[in-house]
């Protein structure tokens, strides 16, 4: 029995699901775009709050919240890290280090924001693969009227990983009932392992590719040529309105940032507080 | 003058021809006579030719002068060993040879007078379709909807035409429920029909399977086979058929070749082809087990020898009779059976959910023996692979418990268990991921902490007991299929389990393979080790196993001795599954011989009339 990907619908009556894959698409560049723009904690902290309170509006089960915790505590160290020891932003200096760089109060407000940063977008994107589908994104992608090869390149994407993912599982399984342990031993030792991994992986992929170009091609599928399609990818007005209000939100976080400043960093309320 | 050649009155009809090739033919032909034959196009349209037809991979020829002819409307069948060739065949003929693939070609294959090297390759396949081995690599797009239309949308059929021949294509696929199914979703027997679906749709003149049943159970592979037939009886598709199981090939094929190390060694029509056993066995192919039967009553000296049960009954009631009543068979017990060892596996009251909500083990008891040979079998998706997971502890009850030698799988590391109960994946290259054929042997060891002398000792008496001496310093993955399958076997023999566990030991593999790894299995078994595999081979099963679990829907239905499994034919038909063809012959011809299970039991009982 395969094991299902992290790309599958989570409830079938999640709102989102009524949506065309266009605006869905559109709520997945919108959440990331305005996540890119905003630099101030405190909308970043609102943000994430509503992204939060939409994954139980969609019927996302909020244990998918928990399992990205791993990827948030990595995400968050190499933040914290890189911010620590390579910039210099102005603020009550906390530490310098011999090689010009130092460590404000600023500088730990700053990770602060990037690292909500990252944990929207990866929230966002979370809650969206989770209401839609690959499917929904390559008909997405079909509505846009970009060149069909350009769909179908997501589309097998889309499928190599799905296959990916259960072939890296078995993997991995084989590995452990060989004795190797993952989450042991030295970094070293665990990069072996990993390498290791990696060998049968690339072997079955390059397998799999030539195998997926005989398919493809037995199927009669070519780059150019005139095609037709089984399923029209109609957007209806609801959809429409949702992507305006969406691009119009990206709009307004830019006049929210560039023009009022209210998303700067440190942005609203604490430009207040701290007098900058 | 001497006459050379004389014919007289002669007729021919294929098997399953509707007209007469040859009606009331006489001719003489003279010694040293130069004799010309001309005339129109036969009875039926050549469809398809290799002549001669070669490609090469670099090392050696993958085909070597093949000359074939494929009428239209035929069923060929294709068969040989592991690495004959048939693969590149297939490609050949549709086109992907030499389109796709790099390699020498010399000769011509003609598809209805089209030279595939001098035509587009979309034009080819358009009237050659081609369905391949793995299920999981043919479906291309996301629903099964889309999958049957996407060949559709490629050659711009209206939408109307699409809608309604992928709505007929499911229904002759029985797929029709599925149809916004993902691919993820499905079973690899519900792909590899929906791969046949979008080619029923495009009807194609000529269909190419290669290999289009070897991951499925016993019904979908006749399931595969009847609707294949049906595309033929609906619209005339040329059908070549590349298949181990010979027996369902033989129900339905007009003619079968055999491919040996890229040549055609035997080319006949399908009522002959399986004549000679012993020639077919030489060259690593099962004939179906009835003709085995009659081959060896008959003692290799008549032809036309039974091909299904039907055939088999009525010629063993016309020329043989039984030593004894049937009644009076008395069955000698199988040669593994140990029912005094210690219990070794327990599993009490096991269900398990996988985290989509999937129930795939809904309360599942039973207890292993030491020493026992236990096949674990089952339609496709009924939780074969969920429930030996649990075994070697990779998944965890969500209800019950599973004892491994006593300790709970809840309370003990997948690595302490690994010792005790070894598992073999269906595919070797999920399990081999080290450079050399010794380093993928001791990688086991030293992570069990075995110092560097016992690791060498060890390695080399698994490499000695398996045949794979002297390919130490061998990198694993330019090793062949089967030596590939035996180095994973040897991964886990050589840390010396008390269990070893197999998913499906021979798919893909021909019959030479197929009997080095149960011999290697029958050997560690004898040793008093357990046995437990996984399989929809039912012959594997009845020739080697004591013991086997059927499983439907996350439950075991019966568990019992093979003999007993095999009698009860309707849990079997209800299970999806099929006893081995000689024990539905037993059954045919007599219910109380349904307890056979191999050609040898069933040979014994007979004498001729």
């Amino acid at each position: 029995m395969s094991q299902r990907s992290m790309f599958v619908h989570i409830s079938k009556d999640s709102p989102l699901n009524l949506l065309h894959p266009l605006p869905k698409l559109a709520l997945i560049l919108t959440i990331n775009t305005v996540a890119l723009i905003i630099e101030a904690p405190i909308p970043f902290l609102m943000l994430i709050i509503l992204v939060v309170f939409t994954f139980r509006i969609a019927k996302v089960p909020i244990i998918r919240i928990w399992r990205l915790i791993a990827a948030l505590i990595i995400v968050s160290q190499a933040v914290i890290i890189s911010y620590v020891f390579t910039s210099r932003i102005p603020g009550k200096i906390i530490y310098e280090f011999p090689w010009g760089t130092y460590v404000s109060d600023m500088t730990l407000l700053f990770s602060l924001s990037m690292i909500m940063r990252y944990s929207t977008m990866l929230l966002g994107s979370t809650l969206i693969l989770c209401t839609t589908s690959d499917r929904d994104i390559t008909y997405g992608i079909f509505s846009l009227k970009l060149p069909y090869s350009l769909a179908f390149i997501f589309t097998l994407a889309f499928r190599s990983t799905s296959i990916f993912i259960d072939d890296f599982a078995k993997v991995r399984d084989a590995m452990i009932l060989r004795g190797t342990n993952f989450y042991k031993g030295s970094i070293v030792s665990r990069a072996r392992s990993y390498a290791r991994l990696l060998i049968p992986l690339i072997f079955i992929a390059l397998r799999r590719v030539v195998e997926y170009t005989y398919a493809v091609e037995a199927k009669g599928f070519t780059v150019t040529g005139k095609r037709t399609y089984l399923h029209r990818y109609d957007v209806k007005p609801r959809d429409i309105v949702i992507s305006i209000l969406l691009a119009s939100s990206v709009f307004l976080t830019f006049i929210l940032k560039y023009w009022l400043g209210i998303l700067s960093f440190p942005g609203w309320p604490l430009n207040m507080f701290l007098g900058r | 003058m001497v006459t050379a050649v004389s014919i007289e009155n002669l007729s021919w009809r294929y098997e399953t021809g509707r007209e007469w090739a040859l009606k009331d033919v006489t001719l003489n032909v003279e010694e040293g006579e130069f004799l010309g034959v001309v005339g129109p196009s036969g009875a039926g349209k050549t469809t398809l030719s290799l002549c001669p037809s070669t490609s090469s991979t670099g090392r050696e020829w993958a085909l070597k002068d093949v000359t074939l002819n494929v009428e239209e409307g035929e069923f060929l069948g294709v068969v040989g060993p592991s690495g004959a060739g048939k693969t590149t065949l297939s490609l050949c003929l549709a086109g992907l040879i030499p389109h796709m693939t790099r390699g020498v070609m010399c000769g011509s294959v003609k598809i209805y007078s089209m030279d595939t090297s001098k035509t587009r390759l979309k034009d080819i396949v358009r009237r050659v379709g081609v369905v391949f081995q793995d299920p999981e690599t043919q479906f291309v797009t996301m629903s099964v909807e889309d999958e049957v239309a996407f060949p559709m949308e490629n050659y711009a059929f209206p939408r109307e035409i699409m809608a309604s021949r992928v709505e007929e294509a499911l229904k002759a696929t029985r797929m029709q429920d599925y149809a916004a199914r993902y691919p993820y979703e499905l079973s690899g027997g519900q792909k590899q029909r929906v791969a046949i679906a979008s080619f029923l749709a495009l009807r194609p003149d000529i269909l190419v399977l290669d290999e289009p049943t070897s991951d499925l159970d016993p019904a979908g592979k006749s399931e595969v086979f009847s609707i294949i037939d049906r595309l033929r009886t609906e619209y005339n598709t040329t059908l070549i058929v590349i298949e181990h199981n010979t027996e369902e090939l033989a129900k339905y094929a007009d003619r079968v070749v055999l491919l040996d190390r890229g040549r055609i060694v035997k080319e006949e029509i399908c009522k002959f082809f399986f004549d000679d056993v012993p020639f077919l066995q030489e060259h690593g192919v099962y004939p179906p087990q009835v003709t085995e039967l009659c081959y060896r009553l008959e003692n290799g000296r008549e032809s036309s020898l039974p091909l299904t049960v039907e055939q088999a009954t009525a010629y063993l009631k016309n020329r043989f009779s039984l030593k004894d009543s049937p009644q009076n068979v008395r069955w000698s017990p199988r040669r593994h059976v140990r029912k005094e060892g210690d219990v070794i596996l327990r599993v009490e009251n096991l269900r398990f959910t996988y985290p989509d909500g999937t129930e795939a083990l809904k309360g599942i008891d039973f207890e292993i023996r030491r020493g026992e040979y236990v096949a674990v079998i089952g339609q496709n998706a009924s939780g074969k692979t969920t429930l030996v997971k649990h075994l070697v502890g990779l998944l965890k009850p969500t209800h019950g418990n599973v004892y491994v030698f006593g300790l709970n799988t809840k309370n003990v590391s997948i690595t302490s268990l690994a010792t005790k109960i070894g598992y073999v994946y269906q595919n070797p290259d999920h399990q081999l991921f080290c450079q050399t054929v010794y380093e993928e042997c001791a990688y086991g060891l030293r992570n069990l902490g075995f110092s560097e002398s016992e690791v060498k000792t060890k390695v080399r008496n698994v490499l000695e007991d398996l045949g794979m001496a002297g390919l130490e310093d061998t990198e694993t993955f330019i090793l062949g299929k089967g030596e590939r399958q035996r180095l994973a076997v040897a991964t886990v023999l050589v840390m010396a389990p008390e269990v070893i566990i197999i998913d499906e030991p021979t798919t893909g593999q021909d019959m030479k393979q197929s009997e080095s790894i149960m011999n290697l299995l029958d050997q560690f078994n004898m040793e008093g080790k357990t046995v437990i595999i996984i399989t929809h081979n039912m012959r594997l099963v009845a020739e080697h196993a004591d013991r086997a679990m059927v499983m439907a829907d996350g439950k075991i239905l019966l568990d019992g001795g093979v003999r007993e499994i095999f009698s009860n034919i309707d849990l079997m038909k209800r299970t999806f599954l099929t006893p081995p063809q000689i024990t539905l012959l037993a059954n045919s011809l007599s219910p109380e011989l349904k307890g056979v299970l191999t050609v040898d039991e069933l040979e014994k009982l007979f004498k001729v009339k």
